[in-house]
């Protein structure tokens, strides 16, 4: 229980038996389907906007709310499904819709009145191009509107995107004082359109302080059970359903929908029976439905209780991670997504190259973590902007929940804002200005957060000590609100070399805040070992100890095979892995390391951490990131035409034939190895513009001549690209600036435009020519074009549009580039484009492929 | 619904132009050699590599999303079908106005309007959209895969439009989809509000009128009387690509693929 917080303080709620029915201790009666019931009375029908019935027809709206008044509905909904300043289009203003719409439900003898608020019917980004805080401004004048209109709680329902409904819930929160109550629709296969669970929904909703939450529309009641369940088991707040009348279909010309009123309420048992106690009708029902309702409400008296969740659950749009109170439960936090000490993600960050978080991000999940920790704290580095950005782009790529990490609480403010799930913040402390700092934007966006055990004094080197300040921070997390399962505590590891005597004062103090404040923890392990050799061996170690004292949230690199060993056999020991199935399965594909002989097999921690020379002695090549692929060398060339060896490689010619035939026939996977042999007594130069480039430029010619279609020419430059990462690696940082910040290329995908395919293939292309590639994305206004060619000094902007209608905005970013940096070359692409078209629109050059635009960049910026 | 006050029954029939209507999923396969050619395959001889991994890829894409749709059959309305300064079909169930020559020339003696969409859902953006940040050729693999997917899917579609024109003794033809000829694409959101699209299959529209989820399909076919004649023509001559499209310049179509299967 949360201290003495109280969820309902500071709202506007009309009478007690509005307030019973938000502490779940009263059933609500909603009213029933609207669109059925204007089209009868003769009122809605092709090219009519049903919001401004309220306006021209208030007698027959309200003529309906009183049908559904007079079969018992307590709640009557306002006929303003739609209306927000979108999609009213200046037909009316928000304001004066909602105030004409209470005044039918007022004139009805409406109980409570609801303000209905719909989907925006705009896509939110990446799907649209809608921005949340767009969102939020639409919903927030609706949350005003219906308020002043004299609205008695706000109904936001059949949502399907889960941070549209973020962006409703706080902007109602936040421009009202009324209650809010919040559906998704849900479909026969539990999930949203754009795959949120119930689970998620409802988790996610009710922390983000939404004051009912449920599912509407979509199914008949009885197709709803397995959802209404599953949302019952974790939500927090009432639990609200209201159910179409089945499915409609035409049946001899009419419209008809599958369930009686009779069969809905038969139905509705088992939803009562679930723990729904707010309920209603969606589409398809009348107030003869209402009616039934009414009577089932009326047998059953008071709603049935639920058991308050305990469960510490974290999610992200698609995915929920539940750790179940009261039973062991691991979750890894995969902890390579931070900058110290990876100088290649640091690059990354101080390029904007979030595709590389992205990579770090699926490894991650292919090596079992649950949850990802994000982290780009770097000095010179914009945190708020660039943790936002790495935060929007692992949501829409990664269906994994994220922890939100950084020092700075405006960077971890607008992260956890725009975050579509509910996400762990890392972190606050013991201090009075963190708690101070922290705990509200945890609480105001519904997210948990991870507590370290140090304050004012720093860490105190006893258990108790760091107990102490545990319980001060789960304290004053109840007072704000948040209850102690969205609570982790971190006791902070030291390292054992220097504080001998901690290590077990960590272990003690991980079992005290388990066992007398019931809340998880989380630890970073690898400081343990910090100054001892073989600290992979010490770390495992470390890690299984603190497991075994009730660790559940372990911080460490998944791709580390030692640390998921330990792991998994922990989830034996507990039972988490149900029948040992995981470990067995696992200890079939993988040989115990201590077993196998030298070159048998290829231990996954040695081939990581990319021991490549060994892998070539065992003759076998590296695949993937880890996986013990055995696969030789591939020695005779597949495809015929052989290219000339350059002199400068004359000593090594076979192997620099078999490097281009890697490339000609696109096979990436033997490249580094290949690569690196022939490195060894030869100048990475005479590599790279002897043999790498020439044998592209080859591929491009084959693919000119239409012998290669384009997967091959990507297959190839792909190739291309794993050689050339080696020789980087080689050069140095050096290798990685290769043109200079004066020969970078600026591409994006125009405003309006989502297809960025092409796009990608051309970035590709290039930077397997060795050309700098600032790649702003999709749907790019031309003001941002702008602003980073100025910012890297670029010569040579790409834009492509694959659409007739989204040309325009090509035209404009191309007018305005002209006028503010006429210097700058401009090459275009789409399919529906053309030269001539191009020409016109005052492009420099048309790129009708990516190897067009590679020959482009050639001449442009001279060979990279 | 005597309590009702109105018989809600009764006034939608009097209203209702709807024939009929339906909606559901399906499992479509990807179409090998129509992927491909997406990806400008023209007989080149593929690598066994990048055979095995289009293959992998084209099996997840089958596996991963079925074909949500959704349909509806409408009358034509037929008083306003002459008279307009531009030429015209209205359906008059759900006043949707189809506009141009070329949708007119294409309907023209049809008894019965359908109307479809469907799409390969939202996860399909998001796997494209992760594949693009890991490996671009996978992505465009991909892509071909999943159009590849939505294509066979519109195709089932029609097969089961085909169906209902049969039960009403007529027959279903060529399809014909928003941004062919003349039929702008400004009547996506028409179209999709006219399908309740947004509800039934998830299916929205961008300001600049592209179809979100990325990989679906609208389009609108006749129920005509088989012994009309077929005025439709070849979709060569509406198209806005034919100019320049890169399969003619082969001697051949973006449909030729589909014919050989």
């Amino acid at each position: 229980m949360t201290g003495d917080y109280d969820a309902l303080r500071g709202l506007t709620v009309k009478d007690a038996k509005l307030e019973a029915a938000l502490r779940g201790e009263a059933f609500l009666l909603f009213d029933g389907g609207m669109g059925t019931m204007m089209q009868a009375a003769g009122i809605a029908g092709p090219g009519v906007v049903p919001d401004l019935l309220n306006l021209s027809a208030p007698q027959q709206v309200s003529a309906i709310h009183r049908l559904y008044v007079e079969a018992g509905a307590e709640v009557i909904t306002c006929n303003t499904f739609g209306a927000n300043r979108r999609k009213l289009d200046g037909r009316a203003s928000v304001a004066e819709v909602f105030a004409a719409a209470a005044a039918c439900a007022r004139e009805a003898g409406a109980r409570y009145i609801a303000g209905d608020i719909g989907p925006l019917g705009a896509l939110l980004q990446p799907m649209g191009e809608l921005s949340f805080e767009e969102a939020y401004e639409l919903f927030a004048e609706q949350a005003r509107a219906a308020q002043d209109a004299g609205c008695d709680l706000l109904a936001i329902e059949t949502l399907s995107d889960l941070r549209e409904a973020k962006a409703a819930v706080l902007a109602c929160r936040e421009n009202s004082t009324l209650p809010v109550f919040l559906t998704m629709t849900f479909e026969g296969d539990g999930r949203t359109f754009l795959g949120t669970t119930p689970t998620v929904a409802a988790a996610t909703l009710s922390a983000l302080g939404a004051h009912a939450v449920g599912t509407n529309c979509s199914l008949g009641p009885a197709q709803m059970g397995g959802i209404v369940e599953e949302l019952a088991r974790v939500c927090r707040v009432p639990l609200m359903v209201q159910p179409n009348a089945g499915l409609p279909r035409i049946e001899d010309g009419q419209t008809v929908f599958d369930v009686s009123p009779q069969d809905f309420a038969a139905a509705m048992e088992g939803i009562l029976d679930a723990g729904a106690s707010i309920v209603g009708g969606c589409c398809g029902t009348t107030p003869a439905f209402t009616a039934q309702l009414a009577a089932l409400i009326e047998r059953r008296g008071t709603p049935r209780r639920r058991p308050v969740c305990g469960d510490l659950i974290l999610t992200s749009a698609q995915e929920a991670v539940v750790l179940p109170a009261g039973s062991p439960f691991v979750a890894v936090i995969g902890e390579r997504i931070n900058p110290t000490g990876k100088p290649k993600l640091k690059a990354a960050l101080l390029e904007g190259d979030l595709d590389y978080l992205v990579g770090e991000a699926a490894g991650q999940q292919a090596y079992g973590a649950d949850v990802l920790d994000v982290n780009v704290g770097l000095p010179g580095l914009d945190e708020p902007a660039v943790l936002d950005a790495a935060v929007q782009r692992l949501q829409t790529t990664c269906t994994l929940p994220l922890v939100i990490d950084s020092s700075d609480p405006a960077a971890v403010e607008r992260a956890v804002r725009g975050y579509a799930g509910k996400p762990l913040i890392n972190s606050v402390n013991g201090k009075r200005e963190s708690l101070a700092a922290i705990l509200p934007i945890a609480k105001r966006y519904g997210a948990a957060v991870i507590g370290l055990t140090l304050d004012e004094e720093g860490i105190p080197p006893t258990a108790q000590g760091r107990f102490a300040i545990a319980e001060r921070i789960v304290r004053a997390a109840e007072d704000c609100g948040i209850p102690r399962c969205d609570v982790v505590i971190d006791c902070l590891t030291m390292a054992v070399a220097t504080n001998q005597d901690e290590a077990a004062e960590i272990l003690a103090a991980i079992r005290m805040v388990k066992e007398r404040l019931g809340v998880r923890t989380t630890l970073g392990v690898s400081n343990i070992s910090f100054g001892l050799p073989q600290r992979p061996l010490m770390n495992a170690s470390f890690l299984s100890a603190a497991l075994g004292a009730g660790l559940d949230l372990p911080i460490l690199n998944p791709n580390a095979a030692r640390y998921r060993d330990a792991v998994a056999c922990h989830k034996v020991i507990t039972g988490q892995d149900r029948g040992a199935r995981s470990y067995i399965a696992r200890c079939q594909e993988t040989p115990d390391p201590y077993e196998a002989p030298a070159g048998a097999a290829i231990d996954t921690g040695m081939l990581q951490q990319g021991i490549s020379l060994i892998c070539q002695a065992a003759g076998v090549e590296l695949g993937g990131l880890e996986a013990p692929a055995a696969q030789p060398v591939a020695h005779a060339p597949e495809t015929s035409a052989a290219l000339p060896v350059p002199p400068a490689l004359a000593d090594a010619a076979d192997l620099a034939a078999s490097v281009q035939e890697l490339i000609l026939s696109g096979r990436s996977q033997p490249m580094p190895a290949a690569v690196e042999r022939l490195l060894e007594g030869h100048a990475p130069l005479d590599v790279i513009d002897g043999l790498l480039i020439p044998t592209l430029d080859e591929v491009g010619r084959r693919f000119d001549k239409g012998e290669y279609f384009l997967p091959q020419l990507m297959a190839s430059a792909e190739a291309v690209k794993a050689g050339f990462d080696v020789v980087k690696e080689r050069l140095g940082d050096a290798a990685g600036q290769q043109t200079g910040s004066d020969g970078c290329i600026v591409i994006a995908t125009v405003k309006g435009d989502i297809h960025d395919i092409g796009k990608n293939i051309v970035k590709m292309l290039l930077e397997n020519y060795g050309f700098r590639v600032i790649d702003l994305g999709r749907d790019v206004a031309p003001q941002d074009v702008l602003e980073a060619v100025r910012e890297h000094h670029a010569p040579l902007v790409g834009l492509s549009a694959l659409m007739t209608t989204t040309v325009k905005a090509m035209e404009e970013t191309i007018a305005l580039l002209r006028a503010e940096e006429p210097a700058v070359k401009i090459m275009v692409g789409g399919a529906v484009l053309t030269e001539d078209y191009a020409q016109t629109m005052g492009a420099d050059y048309y790129a009708k492929d990516a190897a067009a635009s590679a020959r482009i960049a050639e001449a442009c910026l001279g060979s990279a | 619904m005597a309590e009702s006050g109105f018989d809600v029954l009764a006034a939608i029939k009097a209203q209702s132009a709807v024939v009929a209507l339906g909606r559901g999923k399906l499992d479509a396969k990807v179409n090998r050699a129509d992927a491909l050619m997406y990806a400008g395959h023209a007989g080149q001889e593929l690598g066994g590599e990048l055979s095995a991994r289009f293959e992998e890829l084209a099996r997840q894409c089958e596996e991963s999303h079925k074909v949500s749709y959704v349909w509806r059959v409408e009358d034509i309305d037929s008083s306003r079908r002459f008279g307009e300064l531009v030429p015209q079909v209205v359906l008059a169930g759900s006043g949707l106005v189809l506009e141009g020559a070329d949708i007119s020339a294409h309907l023209r003696g049809a008894s019965k309007v359908a109307i479809f969409a469907c799409t390969l859902g939202a996860g399909c953006d998001r796997e494209l959209r992760r594949l693009g940040a890991l490996s671009p050729l996978d992505q465009t693999l991909y892509g071909c895969c999943a159009s590849s997917l939505a294509e066979a899917g519109a195709q089932e579609v029609q097969e089961l439009l085909g169906e209902e024109a049969a039960k009403l003794g007529l027959e279903a033809r060529a399809r014909f989809s928003p941004g062919y000829g003349d039929l702008p694409l400004s009547v996506q959101p028409a179209f999709l509000q006219a399908l309740d699209a947004g509800r039934a299959i998830g299916l929205g529209v961008t300001e600049s009128m592209l179809l979100s989820p990325v990989k679906s399909v609208t389009a609108v076919l006749g129920f005509f009387d088989p012994a009309a004649a077929d005025s439709s023509s070849d979709p060569c001559d509406l198209c806005a690509a034919r100019a320049y499209c890169c399969y003619r310049e082969r001697g051949t179509t973006c449909r030729d693929s589909r014919r050989r299967n």
